[in-house]
C-alpha cells in the first residue's frame, strides 16, 4: 500500500506508481511523491495499473500536483487505469488535463 | 570353509604375523561393510522422505490445480510434463461475462521446483477470473504475484487471453512463448502471434508493457497454443523442429483431417523426434472458435445482506477507519462487479460527513497548493481534538435486485444540498457530490441534507 516513484533519466520521466487505494490517506505520501522532481524532468506519468479505486480527493492530489509544478514546463498522464478507475477519470474531464493513456 | 560363505581361511601351523594381518584387513572389511549398510539405510529413509514428500506436495497440486471440466470442454489440449511435476502450466476458467480466460505457461526450468511457482499463479488466476478483469490487469496483477513469490532467476513465459460470449473474438497477451499459429478456416495461410513481451516475473510494474493482441477468429477456425518443449524436439540429426517445422505438421494435418486435433498433431511431433520421450514439459492446446454457450449460474443468487456501522468519535479517529468500512463492503454478495465504485462512493460520501458535517471543515481552502495542504493538516488537527460526533454507515445489498443501497448519516448540522456547487474544472475540491450522482442511479437527502442515501446499480458492469 505504497506510492513508488521511479525517475527515468534517459526518458526525462518521473512515474509515479499508486499501489491499493488512492484517497486522502495518500496525500502526503503522494506529495512527496514529486516534492524533489529532476530538473531535467519533462513528463511526470501517473501509473494506476494497481489502483483499486480513487475517490475526489485523489483528483484534488493530482490537479493539485499540476499547480504545485506550474512553473515548470511538464506534460502529464495518466496510465494503466482500471475500467472502474477510468470511468472517474472520465466523468470528471481529466482528459482536458492529462493525457489519458 | 570359503564356499559355504566363508571369507577366508587359515591353514596350520599358524604364522602369528600372517594371521595378525588376516585379522586386521577382516576387521576393516567389516567396518566398511557396516558403514556402507548404515549409508544404505540413511539413504532409504531419505528416500521414503522424499517419496512421502512428493506424494504430499503432487496431492496439494492435483487438487490446487483444477480447471473445471465443464470450461475445459471448450479445449482440446495435451499436457505431457517431463517429470511427475509439470513447469507448464494450462487454466482455464469462466468469465463473468459468459466469455473464458485462460493461461498457458511455462516457468523456468522443469520438475518441483519451477511447478511450485503454479500455486500462486493458479490462485491468482481464479480471483482475477472471477473478478472479470481485462486483460492488462490481469497481467499486472500476475507480474506482481510472480515477482512476490518468485527468487529473481525464475520467471514464467506465458500466453494469456479472453474468449468472448460468442468464441469469437480473443483478447491475447504474449510474453516469452513461441508464437501462437493461428491458420485461416478457408485456406492455408497462417496468421502467427510471436511474442511481443518479456516472460512475467521478470519487470517491475512501472516497466512492464499490457498490450495486447485482439484476434477475431471466424467459424471454427482454431487457436493453437503450445510450450517450446513441443518445438525443440530433435530428430536423429539432431535438427530441432521448431516453428516452421511445426507449421509443415500443422499443415499436414489440416490437409489430411481439415482439422487441427491437438493428439494427432502431438503423435506427429513426436513421429518426427528420435526420442519418443521429450526432454522438456510439452503442453499444446487448440481452441475452436464457436459461441461458447456457458449455461449462466441463474439458479444461484447472491444474499441479501445489511450492514449498519456506528462510527463514534474514538473510531473516526483511527487513520484506517474508512479503509475497514470498505473492506466490510466489498464482501458483500453482490458488490463484486462494481466494487471499485462503490469504494469511490463510500470514500466520497464518508469524507463529505466527515470533513464538512462533523469538522465543519469549509473547502474553499483547497483552492490553491499551499492550502490544499493546510486542509489535510487541519482534517488532522480537528480530528484529533473531537470529542463528539458519530456517522452512521448503512450498506444493503440486494444481489435479486441488482442493486447496493448505502446510506451516511452524520450528526452535523446538515448543509443546503439545493445549491449547486458544481466545480470549475480547474478547481481541487467540488467534485465528489458531483461524482456520486453521475455513478449512482438515485441520490436523495434528508435530514436537512445530514443524511444522504443513494442506490448503485450492479448490473451495468460493461462500463464503456
Amino acid at each position: 500500500m505504497d506510492i513508488i516513484t521511479n525517475y527515468d533519466a534517459q526518458r526525462k520521466t518521473l512515474t509515479i506508481d499508486v499501489d491499493g487505494k488512492f484517497d486522502f490517506s495518500k496525500v502526503e505520501d503522494f506529495r512527496n511523491a514529486y516534492a524533489d522532481l529532476d530538473e531535467s524532468a519533462q513528463h511526470v506519468a501517473v501509473n494506476l495499473a494497481r489502483t483499486e479505486y480513487m475517490d475526489s480527493s485523489a483528483l484534488g492530489m493530482l490537479l493539485n500536483m499540476q499547480k504545485a509544478l506550474a512553473e515548470r514546463k511538464l506534460t502529464y498522464s495518466i496510465d494503466n487505469s482500471r475500467p472502474q478507475v477510468a470511468k472517474i477519470l472520465k466523468i470528471s474531464r481529466f482528459d482536458k488535463k492529462f493525457e489519458i493513456r | 570353509m570359503p564356499g559355504n560363505g566363508g571369507n577366508d581361511f587359515a591353514t596350520k601351523p599358524f604364522d602369528k604375523h600372517i594371521l595378525v594381518a588376516k585379522i586386521r584387513a577382516h576387521l576393516k572389511i567389516r567396518a566398511l561393510s557396516q558403514f556402507i549398510e548404515q549409508q544404505n539405510k540413511a539413504l532409504r529413509i531419505y528416500q521414503q522422505r522424499v517419496a512421502r514428500e512428493h506424494a504430499i506436495v503432487e496431492h496439494i497440486f492435483s487438487h490446487a490445480i483444477v480447471n473445471k471440466p465443464e470450461i475445459l470442454a471448450h479445449f482440446d489440449y495435451c499436457l505431457t510434463p517431463a517429470e511427475t511435476f509439470n513447469g507448464d502450466l494450462f487454466l482455464c476458467e469462466a468469465s463473468p461475462s459468459g466469455g473464458i480466460y485462460f493461461l498457458v505457461g511455462d516457468f523456468t526450468g522443469h520438475g518441483l521446483a519451477s511447478a511450485i511457482g503454479a500455486l500462486p499463479v493458479t490462485r491468482a488466476f481464479k480471483e482475477l477470473s472471477q473478478q472479470g478483469v481485462s486483460i492488462p490487469e490481469f497481467i499486472t496483477d500476475l507480474n506482481h504475484v510472480l515477482l512476490q513469490f518468485l527468487p529473481g532467476d525464475m520467471f514464467m513465459a506465458a500466453v494469456v487471453g479472453e474468449i468472448n460470449a460468442e468464441g469469437n473474438r480473443v483478447t491475447v497477451w504474449q510474453g516469452g512463448m513461441p508464437a501462437t499459429l493461428i491458420p485461416s478456416a478457408s485456406d492455408f495461410s497462417f496468421r502467427t502471434l510471436p511474442s511481443r513481451h518479456m516472460a512475467l516475473g521478470i519487470l517491475e510494474d512501472h516497466e512492464l508493457n499490457t498490450d495486447c493482441e485482439i484476434i477475431q477468429l471466424e467459424k471454427n477456425q482454431q487457436l493453437v497454443i503450445y510450450s517450446d518443449g513441443l518445438i525443440e524436439s530433435a530428430n536423429d540429426n539432431n535438427d530441432m523442429l521448431l516453428e516452421e517445422g511445426l507449421i509443415d505438421l500443422v499443415k499436414m494435418e489440416l490437409k489430411e483431417h481439415n482439422y487441427i486435433s491437438a493428439a494427432s498433431l502431438r503423435e506427429r511431433v513426436a513421429n518426427y523426434a528420435s526420442n519418443e520421450v521429450f526432454d522438456d514439459d510439452v503442453t499444446l492446446v487448440v481452441f475452436t472458435s464457436k459461441p461458447l454457450n456457458i449455461p449462466k449460474n441463474s439458479d444461484f443468487t447472491g444474499l441479501s445482506s445489511t450492514h449498519e456501522v456506528l462510527l463514534e468519535a474514538q473510531h473516526l479517529k483511527q487513520p484506517d477507519i474508512l479503509q475497514r468500512v470498505l473492506q466490510l463492503a466489498g464482501n458483500c454478495e453482490g458488490t463484486h462487479g462494481v466494487r471499485s465504485i462503490m469504494y469511490t462512493v463510500l470514500s466520497e460520501l464518508f469524507s463529505n460527513a466527515l470533513e464538512h458535517g462533523i469538522l465543519a471543515l469549509d473547502s474553499k481552502l483547497k483552492n490553491d497548493s499551499d492550502g490544499f495542504e493546510l486542509y489535510y493538516e487541519q482534517r488532522e488537527t480537528l480530528l484529533q481534538q473531537l470529542e463528539t460526533g458519530s456517522i452512521t454507515i448503512r450498506i444493503a445489498s440486494k444481489p435479486a435486485k441488482e442493486e447496493i443501497t448505502i446510506s451516511v448519516h452524520d450528526s452535523g448540522q446538515g448543509f443546503d444540498w439545493l445549491v449547486d456547487k458544481s466545480a470549475n474544472h480547474d478547481d481541487a475540491f467540488g467534485r465528489g457530490l458531483m461524482l456520486v450522482k453521475t455513478l449512482c442511479e438515485k441520490v436523495w437527502f434528508e435530514h436537512n441534507g445530514s443524511k444522504v442515501s443513494c442506490v448503485l446499480n450492479t448490473r451495468n458492469t460493461q462500463l464503456f
